[in-house]
């Protein structure tokens, strides 16, 4: 419920057009800064298995709610702020082509996801650096819930744009409010769910390789960091 | 998501959907979106669904599998049209978009191997984009084969009671942090698999061969290679 990936031919035109816009600059600007060898060498393999990961995240079903998992905060904190768009592109473009979102939606759609993991990634690690590993699984079940609420509530805010464009069976306006009171009773489920999975999983990697965690993302993904110098 | 599924019924079947051009059925996807998002009409739009139906069933696809994938849309429009006071035509038309829509991006992945897909992508995305789409599309299989056997060791072990949600919650997150550092060392190894093969920057995917359908990074600049 947290992730409601939405489809095709519901938003106005001109929101899904302004979504491809942010969506395209943010790509623009990322892929850029990105893209420069040898860093493109480093940052190609770990942006692809964090990407991939993610999709393999996503088929976890939890039946009874037909809800899944994202796992947007730790694949962004991975990865980290800069090349969490590319990655949110291309989950977006994977799942558009599953019937998993839609293509005209898929620059609002990825801008959400992106915002999850930017957000989320600079979230916990500010944190962390403030209060250490020691209570890293709170730490992240609270960061997870903070993105989720504030991107719930911007898919919120997109989609009330509909309001203007659809006319009721009176021919009036639309009303959002229970659609919104539904999705904010449904929705904190889901954020509990992620959370809490999402701070299990840190509590593990603390455990295991807590450098993931403290290490600039854009120094991992290769060993041999000075091949191309 | 039934990636592996689709990616199956893409690469191992020989209908007459798989032999069309990729293009046209990438023109054809273009047109019934427009049509999506231009129309409200319900009855013009359960028209064009129905007729994507039927596509899929002289196509030889898995009905079943095309209408579950279709049907994803309806969590987010059923709901929109429960909770608001749209009426029944503007509440069936919503429905019917995002299923439609979605069933045409179904069809075409259904029939066209992600290699091909991405090989037109690569005029309007970026190569490290596109570069990444390729070797996500490879990782994926990885991935999903590795989360396979954890999810299959931990039913036959029995840990995963939902009578104990928490508990349940931290075995498969367990699974997923062993995933997630499995990914890590996997990136590693493709930057050395990169790295000696001599990536200059640009992955060229193109037709896979029946035997073959994974992209390979394009010789560079290295002698080794």
């Amino acid at each position: 419920m947290s992730h409601i990936h939405l489809p095709d031919g519901i938003l106005p035109v001109w929101v899904w057009v302004i979504g491809w816009i942010i969506a395209l600059a943010w790509i623009f600007i990322a892929n850029r800064i990105a893209s420069p060898k040898p860093d493109i060498l480093r940052r190609l393999p770990l942006l692809a298995v964090v990407s991939a990961f993610m999709l393999v995240a996503m088929s976890l079903e939890i039946v009874p709610l037909a809800y899944h998992v994202n796992l947007s905060v730790l694949a962004g904190t991975l990865i980290g702020p800069l090349l969490s768009p590319i990655a949110a592109l291309i989950v977006e473009i994977v799942l558009a082509f599953v019937g998993h979102g839609g293509i005209t939606v898929a620059g609002i759609n990825l801008v959400l996801v992106a915002l999850e993991m930017t957000l989320g990634s600079l979230l916990l690690r500010a944190l962390i650096r403030l209060f250490g590993m020691k209570h890293i699984g709170l730490i992240g079940g609270i960061v997870t819930v903070i993105t989720l609420a504030i991107s719930t509530s911007l898919m919120l805010g997109v989609v009330s744009t509909i309001s203007g464009s659809i006319p009721n069976h009176e021919g009036g306006m639309v009303s959002l409010k229970v659609f919104a009171e539904t999705v904010y009773v449904l929705g904190p489920i889901g954020w509990l769910i992620e959370a809490t999975l999402t701070g299990f999983i840190l509590r593990y990697i603390a455990s295991v390789r807590p450098s993931l965690l403290t290490e600039n993302p854009e120094r991992k993904g290769g060993r041999h960091e000075n091949h191309d110098d | 998501m039934k990636i592996t599924t689709i990616d199956y019924w893409a690469t191992s079947k020989d209908g007459f959907l798989h032999r069309l051009s990729p293009r046209v059925k990438a023109m054809g996807l273009i047109c019934v979106i427009a049509a999506v998002v231009v129309l409200w009409n319900p009855v013009a739009l359960a028209c064009i669904f129905l007729a994507l139906i039927l596509i899929a069933v002289v196509g030889k696809l898995p009905l079943k599998l095309v209408l579950s994938l279709s049907a994803y849309p309806l969590i987010f429009t059923a709901l929109l049209a429960l909770t608001t006071e749209l009426g029944s035509s503007a509440s069936i038309s919503i429905m019917l978009k995002g299923t439609t829509a979605a069933c045409a991006c179904v069809l075409l992945t259904l029939t066209t191997p992600y290699p091909v897909i991405f090989s037109m992508t690569r005029r309007v995305l970026p190569r490290l984009v596109n570069d990444a789409l390729l070797l996500t599309y490879r990782t994926l299989f990885i991935l999903g084969d590795a989360l396979g056997n954890l999810m299959r060791a931990i039913h036959l072990r029995g840990a995963l009671s939902w009578r104990h949600p928490l508990e349940a919650l931290q075995t498969v997150a367990s699974a997923l942090g062993n995933l997630m550092l499995f990914s890590v060392s996997l990136a590693e190894a493709d930057y050395d698999i990169l790295y000696m093969r001599g990536y200059d920057g640009r992955i060229v995917p193109g037709e896979p061969p029946a035997s073959d359908a994974r992209p390979t990074a394009r010789s560079g600049n290295r002698k080794e290679d």
